[in-house]
C-alpha cells in the first residue's frame, strides 16, 4: 500500500508540474502575442488555439493531483455527520462510482485520440497541429485520476476493515 | 422528456451531491441520465458526446482567463501587498466615522479589481486587517461581518471569474459584463461604508497620522488595476490577454517587493493551477449537462412554462432570488452558476430581462450565498484567519447580507445603474 501511495504521489507531482508548466506557457504565449501585435504589428496566428490546448492540458492533468489533495468541490453536510467506519463504506461506493465514470470518460477520450491518430487529423489553424496530442494529454490526466481513485478506494477499504 | 423522468433525474442529482459525490461526477451522472433516459441515446453515443464536449469546452479561449486571473491573485497574495494596502488606506480613513473598519471594505474593493476570486480577496485583506483591527479594539462583529460582505466583491468587481464563467456559458460579452459590474460593486461598497460609519462612529483614536509615504504605497496596486482594466478598455487586449498582462504586472510588483523566489513562483502557480482545475472540472462537466438538457429541450420547456404563468418581471426575479439564496445555503458559487444558468437564462431572456443585467443579478445572488452557512466559502476563509466560529461570522454578516439584498432591490428598480456603463462604453 505504501509503495502504491508513493507511486501515486510521484504521478501526481509529475501531473501537477505538467499543469503548472501549461499555465506558465499560456502566460508566455499570450504576452508574446500582445507584444508582437502591438509593437511589431505581427501575429503568431496560433496563440488562441495553443492556449486552448494548454488550458485543456492544465485542467485534465491537474484532475488527479487536485482530487488527491481533497480540493474538489463536494457537499459534506451529511458525510460530516457519519462515524468513521460508515463514512469509509459510503466513500468506497461514491469513489467507486467516480472510478467507473472516469473509466467510461477515458474510454471515449482514448477512442477520439486513436481516431485522430489513425486518420492523421490536424487542426485547421495556421499551423496544422496533430489533434491526437491534446487528446492523449487529456487521456493521461484521466488515467492518473483513475489511479488516484483506486488508491482512495483501497485506503477507505482498509479503514472499513480496521473498524470492523 | 416526461415530467416524472425529469423529476427523478433532478432527485438523483441532488441525492448524489448530498451523498458526497464530487460536484463534477454528480454533473456527469445527471448528464448521462438525461441523455440516456431523456433523449434515448445509447451508452456509446453518450460516451462520445461526453468526450467531445468536455475536451472542447476545456479548450475555450475565454475560459483561459480563469487560471491567469487566479495566478495574478496568488502572486499578489504571496507578494504581501496587503500590508501596503492596509497602511495606505488607514491613512485615508483614519479620520472618517467608522475609522479603519473602512479598510476592510475599500481594501476588498481595490483588491477585487486585481483579483477575480473572492477567496483570494477575503484572504489577502483579512489576513492583515483582522489582527490589526482587533488589536485596535474595533467591534469584532463589525470586523468579521464587513470582511464577509466585502470579500465577495471579488466576484462582482472586474476582473471576475464568475462573470467570465457567466459570459462563456451564457454567450454574453465578457467585456460588457466587466463594465456592468463596476458601478453596482462601488454602490454596494458605499452602502457598507455608510453602515460602518453609522454603526461605529469612532474617529481618529488610532494614533495614525497622515503620511504621504503610506499613501504612495497604494500606487503599485492602483497601477496594476489601471494596466489590467486599461488594456481591456483601450482595446489593447481581450479579457484573457489582460489576465496575462496582469500576471506580468503582478510579477513585476513582486520583483520590486523582492519576493520573487523559486518557492514563491512554484507555490503561486501550483495554487492557481489547482484552483482553476477545481473550477474547470465543474465547468466542463456542466457544459455536458447544459448540452444534454438542451438536446431534450428542457430549458425551453421550463422557460415556456414560466412565461405561461404570466409572472411580472419583479415576481419572477423575486422567485429567482429566493431560489438562489436557498441554493446558496448548500452549494458553492461556481456550482450554482454552472448548474442553473442553462435553466434560468432562457427564462430571463424570454421575459425580456437584459442578459447583462441578469449576469450581475446572478453574481449578487452568489455573493449572498458566499455569506450564508453552512456552505458560505467566505465564512470558511474568515474562520481560518480569525479562528472565530462559522456561527459567529455568519451572525456578524447578517447586516451586510441585508444591505446586499437592499442593493439588489435597488438595481431591480433602477436597472440603468447596472447597464449605464456598458451602454456608455460600447
Amino acid at each position: 500500500m505504501q509503495f502504491y501511495k508513493t507511486m501515486i504521489d510521484r504521478f501526481c507531482n509529475v501531473c501537477s508540474g505538467g499543469a503548472a508548466l501549461a499555465v506558465g506557457l499560456m502566460v508566455f504565449l499570450i504576452l508574446l502575442e500582445i507584444i508582437l501585435r502591438n509593437v511589431f504589428d505581427h501575429s503568431l496566428l496560433i496563440v488562441e488555439e495553443m492556449v486552448g490546448y494548454l488550458l485543456s492540458a492544465s485542467i485534465f492533468l491537474a484532475l488527479g493531483p487536485t482530487f488527491h489533495k481533497g480540493s474538489m468541490i463536494q457537499m459534506t453536510m451529511i458525510t460530516d455527520r457519519l462515524e468513521k467506519r460508515s463514512l469509509a463504506f459510503l466513500e468506497i461506493v461514491t469513489v467507486g462510482l467516480g472510478f467507473c465514470l472516469t473509466l467510461f470518460w477515458m474510454r471515449y477520450v482514448f477512442r477520439a485520440a486513436w481516431r485522430f491518430y489513425n486518420r492523421g487529423i490536424a487542426s485547421n489553424g495556421a499551423w496544422p497541429f496533430p489533434l491526437w496530442i491534446p487528446e492523449v494529454v487529456s487521456f493521461f490526466g484521466l488515467f492518473i485520476l483513475a489511479l488516484v481513485l483506486t488508491h482512495h478506494i483501497l485506503s477507505k477499504f482498509f479503514i472499513a476493515i480496521e473498524g470492523a | 422528456m416526461e415530467l416524472y423522468t425529469a423529476l427523478i433525474i433532478i432527485f438523483v442529482f441532488f441525492l448524489s451531491l448530498a451523498l458526497g459525490i464530487w460536484a463534477f461526477f454528480s454533473l456527469l451522472i445527471a448528464s448521462i441520465l438525461v441523455m440516456a433516459f431523456g433523449a434515448d441515446f445509447g451508452l456509446d453515443k453518450v460516451g462520445i458526446l461526453i468526450a467531445k464536449i468536455t475536451v472542447r469546452s476545456s479548450r475555450s479561449w475565454e475560459l483561459s482567463a480563469i487560471p491567469l486571473f487566479l495566478l495574478m491573485g496568488e502572486l499578489l497574495f504571496r507578494a504581501d501587498l496587503s500590508r501596503r494596502l492596509f497602511d495606505g488606506l488607514s491613512t485615508i480613513f483614519n479620520k472618517v466615522p467608522g475609522g479603519l473598519l473602512h479598510v476592510n471594505v475599500t481594501g476588498c474593493t481595490v483588491f477585487a479589481a486585481v483579483s477575480g476570486s473572492s477567496a483570494a480577496t477575503t484572504a489577502t485583506i483579512g489576513r492583515i486587517s483582522v489582527p490589526e483591527l482587533l488589536k485596535r479594539g474595533y467591534s469584532r462583529s463589525l470586523i468579521l461581518g464587513s470582511l464577509a460582505g466585502s470579500g465577495s466583491f471579488g466576484l462582482l468587481i472586474p476582473p471576475s471569474i464568475g462573470l467570465i464563467i457567466y459570459g462563456v456559458l451564457g454567450e454574453v460579452s465578457i467585456v460588457r459584463l466587466f463594465a456592468a459590474g463596476f458601478l453596482p460593486g462601488l454602490i454596494v461598497a458605499s452602502f457598507y461604508s455608510i453602515y460602518l460609519g453609522v454603526a461605529s462612529p469612532r474617529v481618529n483614536t488610532d494614533g495614525i497620522v497622515f503620511e504621504w509615504r503610506a499613501l504612495l504605497g497604494l500606487l503599485p496596486i492602483f497601477s496594476l488595476i489601471l494596466i489590467v482594466l486599461g488594456s481591456i478598455y483601450c482595446g489593447i487586449a481581450s479579457p484573457t490577454e489582460a489576465a496575462a498582462v496582469g500576471v506580468g504586472g503582478a510579477l513585476v510588483l513582486a520583483f520590486i517587493e523582492k519576493r520573487v523566489t523559486k518557492t514563491f513562483l512554484m507555490d503561486s502557480v501550483f495554487a492557481a493551477t489547482q484552483l482553476s482545475c477545481v473550477i474547470g472540472a465543474v465547468v466542463i462537466t456542466a457544459s455536458v449537462l447544459s448540452t444534454a438538457t438542451g438536446i431534450v429541450g428542457a430549458p425551453q420547456a421550463i422557460a415556456s412554462w414560466v412565461v405561461g404563468l404570466n409572472l411580472s418581471k419583479t415576481m419572477l426575479l423575486f422567485a429567482l432570488a429566493l431560489f438562489y439564496i436557498l441554493l446558496g445555503l448548500f452549494l458553492d458559487g461556481v456550482s450554482i452558476l454552472v448548474l442553473t444558468l442553462p435553466l434560468t437564462m432562457p427564462i430571463a431572456v424570454a421575459t425580456g430581462i437584459d442578459p447583462i443585467w441578469f449576469g450581475i443579478f446572478l453574481i449578487l445572488m452568489i455573493e449572498l450565498g458566499l455569506m450564508t452557512p453552512p456552505v458560505g466559502f467566505n465564512l470558511f476563509v474568515i474562520q481560518s484567519i480569525s479562528r472565530a466560529s462559522i456561527g459567529e461570522i455568519a451572525l456578524a454578516a447578517i447586516p451586510f447580507f441585508l444591505i446586499m439584498c437592499a442593493s439588489v432591490i435597488l438595481f431591480t428598480i433602477f436597472p440603468g445603474i447596472v447597464l449605464w456603463l456598458p451602454n456608455l462604453l460600447f
